[in-house]
């Protein structure tokens, strides 16, 4: 269903033309740790540079016992720790008054009566107007059953000229099977266009630079493909380990936890054909082929395309730190991973041949997130009689943190002789812009309020990720790992380099 | 020496009557030099642009090279500061250069030790060495950045020396807030624009009404608030005077904005702003100066339509934020203007690339609309 958008010629021009309209925001799981570090700070934010409509509502709900003033007074905190400096008591007491708590138990049969009810009286209140915004903070557990009841309800159905989203966090699924059943279970209630399933990697600037690098350059796109890319490593390395939440990585390693959302969605951004415009499906039209196009790993050897790890204890940052099996929360015979790697195959014709070798890990020696292009070796090495052989350019778009583009090339040492020594021309966003880069939840929230989902995941991408996954995992549960492999504080175990090696590469040295 | 150099740690650079830009670029690179050998911590010389400064007279730069210095660090630039000396005595010329280092902020741990620098190039020049000044300034930028220039002080669009500046920049940043006669510049400004191919133009007072503009355009989203403005029969905007001014150019800006955005006409025969629901009949009132406001800025702006429907904005008395109020029950709203410091007016102007056609039109409807009050 559409909704008629009201042009307004005021807007246009100023920075705030892509402002939200009226609606209610329910947030699920509201007393949790999403919803006070990201979630709130996030809109306050929005609601402080005039992107969120005066007439919004929020509408947390949970078990916790709170009522409407003590949970604004828990956000108000939240929110001034987060904004610092820029915090602002009076533009905070405007956006208070939109804030409500409703405490549940989300398994009691009047729950949600109860809360259509106060949801009723807000929205009359607060003029929102009848548009909804569900947001799935919960465990993921009982995404199902909410989304049930929310349909039981009618409360996913969108009235004529008003609309109804749903945001689900990650994780969807646990793997292809629970994946589908979820969101064969959500589309029972929304169509796929309310559904917004949500991963803030692709909320990052750096993340959305990717578009601009490669579609708004004419000098890279020629050169993005098979006749002059040899490889592409991404790495996801962490420094810390599973701070407290043990008990759900557990169940998740690296693998589901890393490689099957936000790794993948940087290789189909990394690898998409250039989309007809920037809008929705027409973005993520062309990241489903890329995925499509992923050549499924053989399960009988596995061992040539993936490896995991888990870190014993080591050393990070000069300090010492216990292994994974010792964290709280963690089964002192654990068999999940830590650190993944992969080597995947786009089978196309911009691709074939050119792998693309992933790798996300734990308490590794340094946090970064990047791309690396490696482009090809020259054809004919005119130099080599000087005992000189070029490095292959490299192209690193850094994600996090120092946010930039690093190009590699070789140039001519000063001297007689003809010697060459790669240098680096860098891009850094601190440095060209000086800002700091807003969060990643800022913009999905105003886009998802906005309809604009091109920065969401949609469902046959999620179960195509997993899908690609599912051999390594099916391969994995069905052996015994040598744990740990890897001391805390190194590149992860021996067998993450000899999938290169094999190959006659090595990782990129960080 | 005209400046009192050494308060800004500039470096005088010698030469004749005209500018040596390569004693210039030669005392810089020593400068370059010497921070890099003495700085126990990491250099890093980023030029994201070109910022052309221009100032009259010695005390208008040492005003503006506060803002300049705050600059550096969100915008590290090559500035050239061009200092216009009207009453110096003729064949006036000095060139004066810093290198300009700050703390780089970031949240990551490798951004916190690292200076992150940009330069400064000062050229003062007589009335009668204003050509001297701008070619040598065309030698000083740097090929291939986004060129700006802030015109700190009285305008003057006329002449070879605004013709050169424009061909070299980008961006031209003028603020009739330095204006001593409003009105001629708005007309003047009016009559560039469509003459101007790819340089733009702008002015930090159509910056400082952005807080307006936009609590406007949130009430014209709510159905009380458009009809208060499409049906306006009235509109009163209040705002503090500036000494000497014939006009507020924030208020008829405002005015200007409000006109072309709803493509309402200036019958100039008739002396009336037509829309399509009538006559508009706009009054600009002065409000008495208060220390938290600015003098210049705008305090409040009133609609009243023949349905009753009424809309009014103010500013707070502690100038820091804009109350929405409307007659029905609708939600009102109270937002923090953003900073209208001059830093942050232009920083926010540094972002900026292309020409703005929602102030070329609001700026050519202020200029049709200047004559009827």
């Amino acid at each position: 269903m559409t909704t008629e958008t009201l042009v307004n010629p005021l807007r246009e021009g100023l920075k705030v033309e892509r402002a939200a309209g009226p609606c209610a925001i329910i947030i699920f799981g509201a007393s949790g740790d999403l919803t006070r570090r990201k979630l709130i700070p996030a809109l306050y934010r929005l609601a402080h540079q005039r992107l969120l409509s005066p007439r919004f509502a929020i509408l947390g709900t949970a078990r916790t016992e709170m009522n409407d003033e003590e949970f604004r007074s828990r956000m108000r905190e939240a929110a001034a720790e987060s904004a610092g400096e820029e915090f602002d008591e009076r533009t905070w007491q405007d956006f208070a008054a939109g804030l409500f708590y409703l405490t549940t138990d989300l398994a009691q049969a009047d729950a949600y009566e109860r809360l259509q009810s106060v949801l009723q009286r807000i929205e009359r209140e607060r003029h929102t107007e009848g548009n909804r915004l569900f947001y799935l903070a919960t465990i993921p557990d009982i995404f199902a059953q909410i989304v049930e009841r929310l349909g039981e309800r009618g409360l996913s159905a969108q009235l004529e000229g008003r609309w109804t989203r749903l945001i689900v966090e990650k994780p969807f699924g646990y793997d292809l099977a629970s994946a589908r059943a979820l969101n064969a279970a959500i589309a029972r209630h929304f169509g796929e266009e309310q559904i917004y399933r949500i991963d803030h990697y692709l909320g990052k600037e750096t993340v959305q630079n990717l578009f601009v690098l490669r579609f708004a350059n004419s000098i890279f796109e020629p050169l993005w493909n098979r006749t002059h890319i040899d490889h592409i490593q991404i790495t996801n390395a962490e420094t810390l380990g599973v701070e407290g939440r043990g008990g759900y990585y557990e169940r998740a390693g690296a693998l589901r936890d890393m490689i099957q959302s936000h790794v993948l969605q940087v290789v189909s951004l990394v690898a998409m054909e250039p989309p007809v415009t920037f809008d929705g499906d027409n973005v993520r039209d062309e990241k489903m082929k890329a995925l499509a196009a992923v050549r499924p790993l053989p399960r009988e050897r596995i061992h040539e395309f993936a490896v995991r790890g888990q870190y014993g204890p080591g050393s990070v940052f000069g300090q010492r730190v216990v292994g994974y099996r010792e964290e709280p929360g963690v089964d002192p015979q654990s068999k999940t991973e830590t650190f993944a790697a992969l080597k995947l195959h786009i089978d196309n014709w911009r691709w074939a041949g050119v792998p693309f070798y992933v790798r996300s890990g734990k308490r590794l020696p340094k946090r970064v997130t990047e791309v690396a292009i490696y482009f090809k070796k020259v054809p004919h090495d005119i130099f080599v009689r000087d005992g000189e052989t070029p490095r292959s350019n490299l192209l690193v778009i850094r994600i996090q943190p120092n946010e930039g583009v690093t190009l590699r090339f070789n140039v001519k040492l000063p001297g007689q002789t003809m010697r060459m020594r790669p240098v680096n021309m860098d891009f850094r966003y601190s440095a060209s812009f000086g800002s700091t880069l807003p969060e990643a939840y800022e913009r999905l929230l105003l886009d998802c309020m906005l309809g604009d989902a091109t920065l969401f995941a949609r469902r046959d991408m999620i179960e195509r990720s997993w899908e690609i996954i599912t051999p390594v995992l099916e391969a994995w549960a069905s052996e015994q790992p040598d744990f740990p492999n890897y001391a805390a504080g190194t590149w992860g175990p021996r067998e993450a380099d000899e999938l290169l090696e094999r190959d006659g590469r090595h990782w990129r040295r960080l | 020496m005209v400046l009192k150099a050494e308060q800004h740690g500039l470096r005088p650079v010698k030469s004749g009557f005209g500018f040596d830009v390569a004693a210039a670029e030669r005392a810089l690179r020593d400068q370059w030099a010497a921070h890099a050998s003495s700085s126990e911590e990491a250099l890093l010389r980023e030029r994201a642009l070109n910022l052309l400064v221009i100032v009259e007279g010695a005390d208008s730069l040492e005003r503006a090279q506060a803002a300049l210095e705050e600059l550096m660090v969100s915008h590290p630039c090559r500035a050239l500061c061009l200092v216009l000396l009207p009453d110096a005595p003729a064949r006036t010329t000095e060139t004066y250069v810093a290198a300009r280092c700050a703390l780089a902020q970031g949240k990551s741990e490798a951004a916190t030790r690292r200076h992150l620098c940009g330069e400064q190039i000062v050229l003062v020049a007589s009335a009668d060495a204003q050509l001297e000044l701008i070619s040598a300034a065309a030698a000083l930028v740097s090929s291939d950045l986004p060129t700006f220039a802030w015109w700190r002080a009285e305008p003057c669009l006329d002449g070879e020396f605004f013709a050169r500046l424009s061909e070299m920049c980008d961006r031209i940043i003028l603020d009739l807030a330095m204006a001593r006669d409003a009105k001629r510049h708005l007309r003047a400004i009016a009559r560039l624009v469509p003459t101007l191919e790819e340089t733009a133009i702008t002015d930090l007072e159509w910056t400082r009404t952005l807080d307006w503009r936009a609590s406007l355009a949130e009430c014209y989203d709510v159905a009380h608030g458009r009809e208060a403005i499409q049906c306006a029969q009235h509109i009163k905007i209040t705002c503090v005077p500036r000494h000497n001014m014939n006009l507020v150019p924030q208020a008829a800006l405002l005015a200007g904005w409000l006109i072309s955005r709803l493509e309402w006409r200036v019958d100039e025969q008739q002396r009336q702003i037509l829309a399509p629901s009538g006559a508009v009949r706009f009054s600009f009132d002065r409000q008495q100066e208060t220390a938290r406001v600015e003098p210049g800025s705008l305090t409040s702006i009133e609609f009243e339509a023949e349905s009753g429907a009424k809309l009014s904005l103010r500013l707070t008395p502690d100038g820091e934020h804009i109350e929405t109020v409307a007659s029905e029950s609708v939600i009102g709203r109270t937002i923090r203007c953003t900073d209208r410091s001059e830093t942050c007016l232009l920083q926010r102007e540094l972002t900026e690339l292309a020409r703005d056609a929602i102030y070329e039109r609001a700026v050519v409807a202020t200029s049709a609309i200047c004559d009827l009050y």
